[in-house]
């Protein structure tokens, strides 16, 4: 009897942690879940180690349940994930376990650092999400996935906090180094770069919305 | 300008001037043709190590992309092409005995050299205006527009299309002052000789020569490579970086219109004092 009286003691303040944990982050998806569809103009500054580009103005464009494109006249370099690909995870409380790892102030907010877990096998393999509670908002999410690898979000928020959607996000990506033999880049009369490099860098892609149109008809995708 | 335009009939009355337009006219439609049926495995191989990260939009295999491929393929080979015109201007004469005939006008021996350079010049742009356009405009039909990804052996360089003509113009002029070397070198090695075929080998052989110590990695010869005319020529390059370098496009600028000067003088003074008696 005292035996599963120290086990029930134990385990109940994890249960109400993992409950609590999995509130929060129903509650950031069901903020967003009142959107249907959205567009906005997006303005994209690139650091990205090799690419060498200037900024570039687009439209985003977002429909319910995961669609998501940016159009542009040009050429744009964008990251490989989805941003709403772990709302497909998000959608079904049942589909994931939540656990509540740690805390710490970001954006001067105190946001909880909540790992979510996939129960099914899916292409998500881990989702770290950094929520403020009381706003209800998700203020950085690294999605780990098998076809993608890992990819770091820090979004801003301004206007649109009543729908989660930010005015600025900024995605961190890990880059390969770029290299293709000189010959077929026709680079003969040129000196070899002797800069020591690693093999694998980090860059930034800043996305910065204005302009949103909430739950418009969209055509676009 | 009669001088002018008796060289210029003379130049366009051989069979060999036009084989740089054919030349150039069939690799232009070759290229083109092969990046519509399989430019994109092309692209996907060069950006395969993007593949993980990125998700690229947009048209990449443009017109002005297609334009550039041809460009940086065919301007290596240009030399040949103008040697190939150039190199005949003065011995052409000599071989075939009218040297003395053209000597005998009224018109100084510094005159008839410099309406032969300048024929010859007028010969490089034209196969320089050729090249541009067709593969620009041939590109632009069959691949639309758009943004010029410059891949280089280390990195990405983007240029947006609005900024993109000035930088294709420029970069005609330079590639015609990178050849006018070329076509004065040729026509310079041509007042020596009396035959056609040497000047255009030895030119070549030059060519090849700097090239080699141009892209070896050797000490010594990163003391020579900043003076030879190969390591500039390619400098039409440079204006599809997205970050200009104008003091490099300026230097390498000079040092070719320096060599342009001196190849000239070398050839000017000793034809205007070139026995062609014996």
């Amino acid at each position: 009897m005292k035996f599963f009286t120290a086990i029930i003691i134990v385990c109940l303040p994890i249960l109400i942690m993992a409950q609590s944990a999995k509130k929060s982050v129903h509650a950031c998806f069901e903020k967003f879940n009142k959107i249907q569809s959205y567009k906005a103009n997006v303005h994209l500054d690139f650091d990205l180690p090799d690419i060498n580009m200037k900024s570039k103005d687009a439209k985003v464009y977002y429909k319910k349940p995961n669609k998501f494109k940016i159009k542009s006249d040009g050429i744009l370099f964008l990251p490989k994930q989805n941003p709403y690909e772990s709302f497909d995870l998000l959608r079904d409380s049942n589909a994931y376990t939540a656990v509540l790892v740690n805390a710490e102030i970001l954006h001067q907010k105190m946001c909880k650092i909540i790992l979510v877990v996939p129960i099914k096998q899916e292409d998500i393999i881990l989702c770290k999400l950094w929520i403020d509670d009381q706003a209800q908002l998700i203020y950085k999410m690294q999605l780990t996935t098998k076809s993608n690898g890992t990819i770091l979000v820090e979004h801003y928020y301004g206007n649109q906090t009543q729908y989660g959607l930010p005015d600025k996000s900024i995605y961190e990506i890990e880059i390969n180094k770029f290299k293709i033999p000189k010959v077929i880049a026709l680079e003969m009369n040129s000196k070899k770069n002797k800069k020591a490099g690693t093999d694998e860098k980090n860059g930034t892609i800043q996305m910065s919305y204005s302009n949103y149109q909430i739950n418009i008809p969209i055509t676009e995708i | 300008m009669k001088l002018l335009i008796f060289e210029l009939y003379k130049i366009f009355s051989k069979p060999r001037t036009y084989i740089s337009y054919g030349v150039i006219l069939v690799i232009i439609f070759l290229i083109d043709f092969a990046l519509l049926f399989s430019g994109q495995e092309y692209i996907d191989f060069l950006l395969n190590t993007f593949k993980d990260s990125f998700v690229i939009e947009g048209n990449i295999l443009n017109g002005y992309m297609i334009s550039y491929i041809i460009l940086q393929t065919l301007i290596i080979h240009m030399p040949l092409l103008v040697a190939l015109v150039s190199g005949d201007l003065i011995s052409g004469e000599a071989s075939s005995g009218t040297i003395k005939i053209l000597l005998t006008r009224p018109n100084t021996r510094s005159q008839i050299y410099f309406t032969k350079w300048v024929t010859g010049e007028l010969y490089t742009i034209s196969v320089v205006i050729l090249l541009g356009i067709v593969s620009l405009v041939f590109g632009i039909m069959l691949f639309g527009t758009g943004d010029l990804m410059v891949l280089k052996s280390d990195g990405v360089d983007l240029i947006q299309s609005d900024d993109l003509l000035w930088r294709f113009g420029l970069s005609m002029s330079l590639a015609v002052l990178g050849l006018s070397v070329v076509s004065t070198l040729s026509m310079m090695i041509s007042a020596f000789v009396e035959n056609s075929i040497t000047p255009i080998i030895l030119t070549m052989a030059i060519i090849i020569l700097f090239t080699i110590i141009g892209t070896l990695d050797v000490p010594l010869f990163d003391l020579l490579r900043p003076y030879l005319f190969t390591t500039h020529m390619l400098v039409w390059k440079n204006l599809f970086d997205q970050d200009l370098n104008m003091n490099l496009i300026e230097s390498s600028s000079v040092v070719l219109l320096v060599h342009i000067l001196i190849f000239y003088s070398v050839g000017w003074y000793y034809f205007r004092n070139k026995d062609i008696l014996n």
